[in-house]
C-alpha cells in the first residue's frame, strides 16, 4: 500500500513504529485507564493491513489543502511532518504503534489564515471483514480560520479500525469536528483523538457513537492557548453485547480557558458503556473553567453504564468547575402516562428517549449530523 | 350511528403488592351519563382510575371491566385509550423535552389510528385551547414541566377534548383548583356531554358537582361502592360528611385507616 514516492520522514517514522510493535503490548486492564475494557480475544496480527477506503467530500477554496494523508505527506512533507504524531506519540501501546507502522491513509486538512469554510467537509471511512484499517486525520486551522469537518466510520463484518485524529486550531481559529461512529457490530474500533488550542482558538467536538463490538473512543483537548475554549459533546447508543468505552478529557494549561463536556447515552440489551470525563486545571492555568455533565438512560435490566467523572485542579485561581452525572432507568410512570394517551409502548419509549436526548442534540451544530444521530439512535435502541 | 357502549365494572378486585384495595367493586355507567364517585381518603378512589386504565402497579385479581363488548382488562394501556377510555390524572407526569403540541398530535394520531394533517391539528388545537382559555404559547412548552397545578389540570382537559373518549375518568381533577379553574374544567366536561360520552367524576368534595351535574352519585368506601343514589346524595355528604354512612352500614374506621392508600 506504500506509494513509491513516500517521503523520508514518513518512511523513517514507519521503521521506528515497526520496531515498537515488536516490544509494545495491547493496553491491559491493569492500566487504570483501561481497567473497564477487556481486549481479550483481540489478535492484531490476525487482521490484514489494507489500503484505506476513504472518501473526501466537499469543495474548498484555493489555498486549502484537503486530501488523503499519504498524498499530503508526499506533496507537503514539511507541513505534514510538523504536525503528524505530535499530539499522540506512537509509543502509547501496540495499537498506536501499529497505526504508525501501517498507516494506510486518512485525511489531511489545512485551512490558511483567515479562510472561513462555511460548508462542512466530510470524510468517510469504510472497512470490510478481516481488514485492519490504520488511519490518521490531521486538521490544521491557521490563524483566524474556521472550518467544520465531519468524519464517518462504517463497515461490514469483523475488522480492526485504529484511527488517530489530531486537530490544531491555531490562534483565533475555530474548528468544529463532528463524527459518526457506525462501525459494524463485529468490529474492534479504536479512535484516539487529540487537540491543542491556540490563543483565543476553539475546538468543538461533537460525536455520535453507535456501532462496534468493542469500542474505545478518546477525545482529549489540551486547552493551551490563553482565552481558548474546548467543548466535547458525545451522544451514544448501545445495544446487544456492545462495549463502548468513552474518554472525554479537557486539560487546561493556558490562562482564561473554558471547557465543557456533555455526554448522553441510551443503553439496551446487555450493552456496557464507560464514560470517563476528566477536567484538569494545571498549576498556572489561572482563571479557567471546566464543567462536565454525563447522563445515561437504561432501557433494559442487563445493560450497564459506568459514569466516571473526575476533576483534578492544581490551581488556586479557578473561574469555575463542576461535574454532574446520572444513570437512570426509563420512568415507568412517564411511560404509563404516554400510553394512557394512546401511544404504543415502542412509540412512548421512542418519545422518552428523544426527549432525553433533546438537550444534547440541540447543541449539535450541524443539522445533518443531528438528523443522523437521531436516526441511528432510533434504529439502535428502539426495537 | 348507534348510541355509545356501556361501561360495566363487575366485582373488580385489585391489589397493590399484597394489599387488597378494591374488594369487589361494581359500577355501571350508561352512555351519556355522568357519575360521581365520592369517598374518604383511602377508600380506593385513585386505585379505581389507575386500574381501569391499566397501570402496571395495580394488580387485578378478579372481576371484569367491559366497554361495550370489549373486555378492557385484556387490553394494553394504549389499547384502552384507543377503545375510548380516558383518565385525567390527579398528578400528571412531567416529560421534559416533549412539547405539548408534539405530544398531543402523536396522541391524536395514535388514538385515531390515522395521521391528522398538521393544518387540521393546529386548527383543532387552537379551538380547544380557546375553549379552555389557554394561551397559545402553552403548546410550545414541555409537557407539564413547570406547570402550575391549574395548568396541569387544564392540560389534562385539553387532552380529553382532543381525544374525545367514550368515557372519561376524572381522578380528583378538582383538587387544588380555584373556582375559575374549576369552571373551566366543568366547561370542558360539559362540552362533551351527549349520547356518546360518559364520565366518572372521582372526588372528595361536592364542589365540582355544582358545575358538573351528575346523574348518579356513588359512595366508595373500603374498596366497594357502598351507596348509590341521585345528585342529592352529594348534597347530603357535603352537609354531614361520611360518618353517618359508616354508621349506617357498620363500617369500622380502622378498616379505612389500615389501607393507608389514597
Amino acid at each position: 500500500m506504500v506509494t513509491a514516492v513516500e517521503p523520508t520522514f514518513l518512511e523513517s517514522r514507519r521503521q521506528r513504529a515497526l520496531a515498537l510493535t515488536t516490544t509494545l503490548t495491547l493496553p491491559a486492564k491493569t492500566d487504570e485507564a483501561w481497567r473497564r475494557t477487556s481486549l481479550d480475544g483481540l489478535d492484531v496480527a490476525a487482521y490484514k493491513p489494507v489500503a484505506t477506503r476513504v472518501e473526501l467530500k466537499g469543495d474548498v477554496p484555493a489555498g486549502v489543502i484537503f486530501t488523503d494523508m499519504l498524498t499530503a505527506a508526499a506533496t507537503h512533507p514539511e507541513l505534514v511532518s510538523r504536525y503528524l504524531g505530535t499530539l499522540l506519540p506512537m509509543d502509547q501501546n501496540l495499537l498506536t504503534a501499529a497505526n504508525a507502522a501501517h498507516l494506510a491513509g486518512g485525511a489531511f486538512l489545512y485551512v490558511p489564515k483567515n479562510v472561513v469554510i462555511a460548508e462542512p467537509l466530510q470524510v468517510v471511512y469504510s472497512a470490510a471483514d478481516g481488514e485492519a484499517q490504520y488511519l490518521h486525520t490531521v486538521v490544521v486551522a491557521d490563524e483566524n480560520a474556521a472550518v467544520t469537518i465531519l468524519e464517518r466510520y462504517e463497515g461490514t463484518g469483523e475488522y480492526l479500525h485504529v484511527g488517530v485524529v489530531e486537530v490544531f486550531p491555531l490562534q483565533g481559529a475555530k474548528v468544529h469536528f463532528g463524527y459518526l461512529q457506525n462501525q459494524s457490530e463485529d468490529a474492534w474500533s479504536f479512535l484516539f483523538r487529540r487537540a491543542i488550542t491556540g490563543r483565543d482558538a476553539s475546538i468543538d467536538w461533537a460525536g455520535g457513537e453507535f456501532g462496534g463490538a468493542v469500542v474505545r473512543s478518546e477525545l482529549v483537548t489540551e486547552v493551551a492557548g490563553d482565552g481558548s475554549e474546548s467543548t466535547i459533546k458525545v451522544v451514544f447508543g448501545a445495544a446487544g453485547n456492545q462495549h463502548i468505552d468513552l474518554v472525554a478529557s479537557e486539560v487546561h494549561t493556558g490562562l482564561n480557558g473554558r471547557s465543557n463536556i456533555l455526554g448522553r447515552g441510551v443503553l439496551t440489551g446487555k450493552a456496557h458503556t464507560v464514560f470517563r470525563g476528566y477536567g484538569g486545571i494545571r498549576h498556572g492555568a489561572r482563571n479557567s473553567s471546566t464543567y462536565q455533565r454525563q447522563q445515561a438512560l437504561i432501557l433494559s435490566e442487563k445493560a450497564r453504564a459506568d459514569s466516571i467523572p473526575a476533576l483534578i485542579i492544581d490551581e488556586h485561581e479557578v473561574a469555575g468547575a463542576g461535574h454532574a452525572s446520572t444513570v437512570g432507568k426509563l420512568d415507568e410512570e412517564q411511560l404509563f402516562y404516554l400510553m394512557a394517551r394512546g401511544l404504543g409502548r415502542r412509540e412512548a419509549i421512542n418519545m422518552l428517549v428523544m426527549a432525553f436526548l433533546t438537550p444534547i442534540l440541540s447543541e449539535i451544530p450541524v443539522e445533518a449530523l443531528r438528523a443522523e444521530m437521531t436516526r441511528l439512535m432510533g434504529e439502535k435502541v428502539i426495537r | 350511528m348507534t348510541t355509545g357502549s356501556q361501561l360495566l365494572v363487575n366485582d373488580l378486585r385489585v391489589k397493590i403488592g399484597d394489599k387488597p384495595i378494591l374488594k369487589g367493586l361494581n359500577l355501571q355507567v350508561n352512555p351519556g351519563e355522568i357519575h360521581a364517585i365520592m369517598g374518604p381518603n383511602g377508600a380506593g378512589k385513585t386505585t379505581l382510575g389507575f386500574s381501569l386504565m391499566g397501570h402496571p402497579r395495580y394488580q387485578v385479581t378478579g372481576g371484569q371491566v367491559m366497554l361495550g363488548d370489549t373486555n378492557v382488562l385484556d387490553l394494553e394501556v394504549n389499547e384502552r385509550a384507543k377503545a375510548g377510555l380516558f383518565l385525567a390524572f390527579q398528578y400528571p407526569f412531567e416529560v421534559s423535552g416533549v412539547t405539548v403540541a408534539n405530544f398531543l398530535r402523536q396522541a391524536v394520531n395514535a388514538t385515531r389510528g390515522e395521521e391528522i394533517s398538521v393544518w387540521d391539528f393546529q386548527e383543532l388545537l387552537a379551538e380547544k385551547m380557546q375553549l379552555l382559555e389557554m394561551d397559545e404559547a402553552f403548546a410550545a412548552r414541555y409537557l407539564n414541566e413547570g406547570f402550575s397545578g391549574g395548568e396541569k389540570k387544564r392540560n389534562e382537559m385539553l387532552q380529553m377534548l382532543l381525544l374525545q373518549p367514550k368515557y372519561a375518568i376524572l381522578d380528583e381533577t378538582d383538587s387544588g383548583l380555584d373556582v375559575d379553574a374549576l369552571k373551566v374544567v366543568a366547561k370542558a366536561v360539559n362540552s362533551l356531554r351527549g349520547p356518546n360520552f360518559g364520565a366518572v367524576v372521582i372526588t372528595h368534595y361536592h364542589r365540582i358537582l355544582d358545575h358538573i351535574k351528575p346523574d348518579v352519585v356513588h359512595v366508595l368506601m373500603n374498596g366497594r361502592i357502598v351507596k348509590t343514589d341521585g345528585p342529592e346524595l352529594a348534597m347530603e355528604i357535603e352537609k354531614k360528611g361520611y360518618d353517618w354512612i359508616k354508621a349506617e352500614l357498620g363500617i369500622a374506621d380502622e378498616a379505612l385507616e389500615a389501607q393507608g392508600v389514597k
